[in-house]
């Protein structure tokens, strides 16, 4: 992500922007025909319909879920699986960048490619011990395809719920954003203590 | 929403066509309507209202939602002009009724007199077309006033020593502190500086049957869906359509200014939605597309009267453009600052706004402290150097640090250099088969110190807060522009300016350019205000103008 001299806001703009990095441009149309697409899927999800990929086979979100729970992996807090991350990736590839498909296949022969050479005899990633799937991570860390599963599972955790991924707002309770339309101050530790500092100095003035 | 719109018909020759509605464009459109003169916006992107706007990360800022997309409307960049321009994106403007003014901070800091006179206080600069502008702070000092209460601005007069003279105090106080706030203020005090709230283009209370801010936090980058920030859509465009005379023609995106054999302008081309070509016919034309839009506008805008584009005998439409510098550092807290609430920033130092000349290089700048930072873009750049990428240890440090993070962003100076250019790309063209801007720029070397002096005044603040853990990006030059300046200079000398003191250009008596393009130097990094500033001023004067006839045909208020 990024070259080594990239200024902060460089590279933050960049990446708003959709420069150097994977997250190229979509139209507004697509972004709200992709909010139906994930209403729907909440409505199917509401009746008590299993969610189902739309785009990718049942193997290939297997393998990219299993990545993606080794970048942000389940602990005492849910993480990439439990926040649907495979989903938004399958509605990320279908509606707003279909010209990723073939780099997201690629990256996936890719991880197949490794786990032939470092476990030649196993039958598939997602059956791999967990350390083992982690190994071949590591051996393509460098690589565009290891940029494209990552930036999937970021956005896909902590995306508005509305876009397919971060179910239950699991990403956004880890991180401590709290979803609301309105909030009211203090916001935080520092202006509450500077407040209640400034409101007892004007008391002791009055004194 | 129910509104009283005019419609007009291209053929009808309105008095004026605007072309943009953001900063410049919306005050205009507003200001001449309300003098009784008929006027078509002519805005590139659509008409959002503000029910329309999301709390949504990845589909406003990632997917464009409210500005140019560079998929559709390509840029090509280069540092120097014997390199040949890659297709990358180079500049974001807003893109929708209210331009960038719908997804701006809103900081809204008033350029200081220095800004005005910095030619002739520094002397030449080697490497920079530095030059004082025509007019003076204190030409502009009553239309800084008139923003801040037409618009509504929330802040505290008297508080910095290093604020330039004002005629009236803000309409309203300021919003309340942040974390951030709070930090830099009792850290800058430690260090003997003189913090100060912030002004704000957000109000702090209802004002002018528009609500006050909720504290939502989603400001920076997107749309305020209370109207409580004070674009040009929540403030002044609806007082425009209420006069029965303006109409804001959204979608319709203007390629060319034309002009009849005398030179004067007739009306403007442009694509409507659809993609299909119209005309609107006007007796005066404004520009106010922005500092990328507006040369490019021009320079596509060639005739056989006008080899080079439209008002440019000078040579300079496109030139001197300024992105103004930045320069980020970041540190970590202990207890949780929450800055994903309320608005983005609630302090500033103004220190460093003139740096000692003798330090040998010419700049200055303005810090606050912020974190603007939402969890998706927080989870790619938010976090230290020596992070892990994924694993558990990545997940504990976005649970531990969305909250607790804090940066101090330095605003600085960007000099104009005469080289660094919009012009229009010779292979590449967007969408609707238009050239696109080509971006050419490397950052003056002064900016680089500027920015290196401001980045460790910055590491100087953190170190006097209750940090525990800070890191900064290295300075480097600029590859991309979020503040767009400088590209139509402002001046009394057609030969080294594109407009004179009434945003009029020299070489067309009925066009007028008005925007950040009109700006003569950077400031320190806060342009907006300025912009709002010049289009009020610009509104008074062209007032005048065409009520004495002045525009050729004479223009008949109907006020």
């Amino acid at each position: 992500m990024g070259t080594p001299d990239f200024t902060r806001r460089n590279f933050l703009l960049q990446s708003l922007a959709g420069a150097g990095s994977a997250w190229l441009a979509a139209a507004w149309p697509e972004a709200l025909a992709a909010g139906e697409h994930a209403r729907h899927a909440m409505e199917s999800a509401a009746s008590g319909a299993p969610p189902k990929l739309e785009f990718l086979t049942p193997a290939q979100g297997a393998v990219f879920e299993a990545i993606a729970s080794l970048i942000i992996p389940t602990t005492e807090t849910p993480g990439a699986r439990e926040a649907g991350v495979v989903y938004f990736a399958d509605r990320y590839l279908s509606l707003y960048y279909p010209e990723r498909q073939k780099p997201f296949a690629d990256a996936l022969s890719l991880v197949d490619a490794k786990r032939k050479e470092l476990f030649p005899a196993s039958s598939d990633f997602p059956s791999l011990a967990v350390h083992q799937q982690a190994e071949i991570l590591k051996s393509i860390e460098k690589t565009p395809a290891f940029v494209l599963f990552r930036g999937l599972t970021l956005i896909g955790f902590l995306c508005n719920p509305e876009d397919g991924g971060n179910r239950s707002q699991v990403g956004w309770k880890l991180v401590g954003f709290e979803a609301a339309h309105t909030h009211t101050p203090p916001f935080g530790y520092y202006d509450a203590e500077y407040v209640a500092e400034q409101n007892a100095a004007a008391k002791s003035g009055e004194k | 929403m129910n509104r009283p719109t005019r419609k007009f018909n291209p053929s009808d020759e309105v008095d004026f066509a605007i072309v943009g509605s953001g900063a410049a464009g919306g005050v205009l459109a507003k200001e001449l309507s309300a003098a009784g003169f008929s006027v078509v916006v002519l805005e590139q992107g659509p008409y959002w209202r503000a029910e329309d706007f999301l709390h949504d990360e990845f589909k406003t800022v990632y997917q464009h939602g409210l500005t140019n997309n560079p998929k559709r409307q390509p840029t090509t960049f280069r540092q120097t002009e014997s390199d040949k321009a890659k297709i990358q994106p180079a500049l974001v403007y807003g893109r929708a009724v209210g331009g960038g003014t719908i997804h701006f901070t809103a900081n809204y800091w008033r350029f200081h007199e220095i800004d005005f006179i910095e030619r002739s206080k520094r002397g030449a600069i080697a490497g920079a077309a530095l030059a004082d502008w025509p007019i003076k702070y204190a030409d502009l000092e009553p239309y800084y006033t008139k923003v801040e209460w037409e618009i509504g601005v929330s802040g505290q007069a008297g508080v910095s020593p290093f604020d330039p003279p004002r005629s009236k105090p803000f309409p309203m106080p300021p919003l309340p502190i942040k974390s951030t706030g709070a930090i830099l203020e009792r850290g800058a005090r430690r260090l003997g500086w003189h913090p100060f709230p912030a002004p704000i283009a957000i109000l702090s209370q209802n004002y002018r049957n528009r609500a006050a801010c909720v504290h939502c936090g989603y400001c920076e980058m997107y749309g305020c869906e209370v109207g409580a920030k004070s674009s040009t859509l929540a403030a002044v465009i609806p007082e425009a359509e209420a006069t029965g005379r303006c109409e804001i023609r959204a979608q319709s995106y203007v390629h060319e200014v034309r002009t009849d054999s005398s030179g004067r302008v007739t009306g403007v081309a442009y694509f409507d939605a659809q993609q299909q070509g119209n005309f609107q016919k006007a007796k005066a034309v404004i520009v106010s597309a922005n500092g990328a839009e507006t040369p490019r506008l021009l320079l596509m805008s060639k005739s056989s009267r006008f080899p080079q584009g439209l008002a440019n005998s000078s040579g300079l439409v496109g030139r001197h453009l300024m992105f103004n510098s930045a320069a980020v550092a970041y540190a970590q807290y202990e207890h949780p600052l929450n800055e994903y609430k309320s608005q983005t920033v609630t302090r500033v130092i103004h220190d460093f706004y003139e740096i000692d000349s003798k330090l040998g290089f010419c700049g200055g700048g303005g810090m606050d402290m912020r974190f603007d930072l939402h969890p998706i873009a927080f989870s790619f750049v938010g976090l230290p150097p020596d992070a892990p990428l994924w694993g558990p240890g990545f997940k504990a440090e976005i649970q531990r640090n969305f909250t607790r993070t804090a940066t101090v962003f330095c605003h600085g100076t960007s000099l104009p250099v005469e080289t660094n250019s919009i012009s229009l790309d010779p292979d590449v063209v967007d969408e609707w088969g238009l050239p696109a801007a080509r971006i050419t720029y490397k950052d003056h070397p002064d900016d680089l110190k500027t920015c290196k002096f401001l980045l460790e005044r910055a590491n100087e603040l953190i170190d006097a807060t209750p940090a525990i853990k800070k890191w900064s990006m290295p300075v480097s030059e600029q590859h991309f522009g979020v503040h767009l300046l400088g590209t139509c200079r402002m001046g009394n000398d057609p030969k080294s300016s594109v407009v004179n003191t009434d945003h009029r250009a020299h070489d067309v008596p009925n066009l007028f350019l008005c925007d950040g393009s009109s700006l003569v130097t950077s400031g320190r990094g806060q342009p907006t205000m300025t912009i709002q500033a010049l289009a009020y001023r610009a509104a008074d004067r062209i007032i005048d103008l065409a009520r004495r006839g002045d525009l050729g045909a004479p223009l008949r208020s109907r006020a």
